[in-house]
């Protein structure tokens, strides 16, 4: 990592955060290095270590390089004065292998830097090697003003920002990541190296922000897509060859059923948009309305299920309740191997609840439940967790059932819909936007955590 | 609300979702956001009639705690009440 070459510009704080033993731990982050440079009005000399709070490190340490200029603590910042037209590497403070800092450039570390431009100079931060510090390795980053703006560049010329203020300060975060070669994103603690894939986030302020994002050819390649946003409007430059793929893998369902399709299409001959085909377990299922239709056989419990090929997933569907003389019941089915084995999650309109049953060797346990408003000829949105033997559901992102110890067919695949009505049937239970996404991704966390 | 372990009789034969399994306290909780889980871990096939007990985690309000304790069929055996933290 280097920060190099500036006219009379200021660093007020500069952070590497996560991981590492031994590191220092501040408000919930891990730093590496941590330097706020409060400390004492003085001039560094090059070669000089900083590793002391004194010197305005208080975890880590960085090394001066001044062989164009000087570096100095002014007014609780790191001041850069440059002498003629430095170089990159002639100015700067190292915390990498240049200054025998300890830390190096591994997937997951992030570097956070407050920098203040005054005039019309470059300044950047990034990481690179220290046999070549003008061919940065993967993260080379450069901030250049001039009398009116500056700009964000890549090193090798890409723009990626402009309107960059001088005598402002401003945050500029660096995040390194990737994908491994299965597609796996975001190990921490992993060399770049052994990555097919890397990614680098940076954000920038509060309202303007960049995010950087490519295929990694090799190792030495900077990486970079961009994402950027300006007083709230963004864009985006996306330069060929971008994995774009990689990221909608993971954020796509491994099965999407809207249930387009003509009226009176068996279920069991509809094709979804994403995933296999449906088998009809019990009742006669059609495509009414462009949603699934049970049979609507007074009182017979309806079971559709399909395949999703993974057994910890997010699923989630619209329930449209219908209207029956005794009761509309319907849900989720969940891990099915046969009629007698496999869990349900099931919202009732007499009974108003959410519950979650299981039913073993044909015996059925009721292991959940909570009390929930539900009407007639309504629609409600059901999700159902499973990680493991964790089963959670909610209803309308809100009313939730939990069960810890489901045990029976935990590595079955099989889910489906589930529906029984009684009485003269007016409107019957249906089914909409049928969605499963594997639990291996993030954003079902964030999901349980928004409810 | 209240968060509480209470130990219940079972009721049902499970032999339907109308008769399935479950606790007998669970027709008390009918007001919005009461609920129960089973933190028993007992499966299904494992279901005995005596004793014909288990133990459920509940949430309730008040005025529905107040009516389970008064229930000699139940035991409470504790209940804390949800105090959202300051921010």
């Amino acid at each position: 990592m280097g920060l190099l070459r500036t006219g009379i510009n200021t660093i007020g704080a500069i952070g590497l955060s996560l991981m590492g033993g031994g590191a220092a731990v501040m408000g919930g982050l891990r730093y590496l290095l941590r330097a706020i440079f409060d400390a004492a009005n003085q001039g560094f000399a090059n070669g000089q270590v900083l590793d002391t709070v004194a010197e305005g490190v208080q975890d880590g340490q960085l090394t001066v390089v001044e062989v164009d200029g000087t570096l100095a603590i002014v007014s609780n910042e790191c001041a850069f004065t440059a002498q003629g037209t430095p170089a990159w590497g002639d100015l700067g403070l190292v915390g990498e292998a240049l200054g025998g800092g300890g830390f190096t450039k591994v997937l997951g570390r992030g570097l956070i830097v407050t920098f203040n431009l005054s005039t019309w100079e470059e300044m950047g931060i990034g990481w690179h090697t220290a046999a070549a510090v003008t061919d940065p390795d993967n993260m080379p980053y450069a901030v250049q003003a001039n009398a009116t703006d500056g700009r964000l560049d890549l090193e090798g010329g890409t723009q990626i920002w402009s309107g960059l203020a001088l005598n402002t300060d401003h945050k500029w975060i660096i995040v390194l990541g990737g994908y491994n070669a299965t597609g796996e994103a975001w190990y921490t603690g992993q060399p770049t190296a052994n990555y097919v894939y890397g990614a680098s986030h940076y954000f920038y302020d509060g309202v303007n922000w960049n995010l950087a994002w490519r295929d990694k050819a090799d190792n030495t390649t900077p990486l970079y897509a961009i994402a950027s946003m300006l007083d709230g409007v963004g864009t985006v430059e996306l330069p060929s060859g971008i994995p774009t793929a990689d990221l909608s893998a993971v954020l796509q369902p491994v099965v999407d059923d809207t249930f387009t399709d003509a009226n009176g299409t068996s279920l069991d001959a509809h094709v979804k948009e994403v995933g296999g085909a449906w088998t009809e377990q019990v009742g006669d299922w059609d495509i009414q309305g462009n949603k699934a239709n049970p049979s609507g056989v007074d009182g017979q419990v309806d079971r559709a299920t399909m395949d999703a090929a993974e057994s910890d997933v997010l699923l989630r569907v619209t329930c449209n309740v219908g209207q029956s003389v005794t009761s509309d019941k319907l849900g989720l089915i969940l891990r099915w191997s046969d009629v007698n084995n496999y869990w349900f999650v099931w919202l009732e309109e007499i009974g108003d609840f959410l519950r979650l049953h299981e039913v073993n060797g044909g015996v059925t346990t009721l292991r959940a439940h909570v009390a929930a408003t539900v009407n007639q000829n309504t629609a409600y949105d059901v999700v159902a967790i499973m990680d493991g033997q964790d089963f959670t559901a909610f209803l309308d992102g809100g009313n939730r059932v939990a069960y810890g110890s489901a045990a029976l067919n935990e590595t079955e695949t099989e889910m489906g819909l589930r529906s029984k009505q009684s009485g003269a049937i007016t409107n019957n239970n249906q089914f909409d936007n049928f969605h499963v996404h594997a639990r291996r991704s993030a954003i079902y966390d964030a999901t349980l955590n928004a409810v | 609300m209240w968060t509480c372990e209470i130990v219940s009789q079972w009721r049902g034969d499970g032999q339907s979702d109308e008769t399935a399994f479950g606790p007998v306290l669970a027709a008390l909780l009918t007001l919005p956001g009461e609920g129960f889980e089973d933190v028993t871990g007992q499966p299904s096939a494992n279901l005995t009639p005596d004793p014909n007990v288990y133990i459920v985690r509940v949430r309730c309000e008040a005025a529905t705690l107040d009516a389970i304790e008064a229930d000699s069929r139940f035991a409470v055996l504790w209940s804390e009440e949800e105090v959202d933290d300051a921010i």
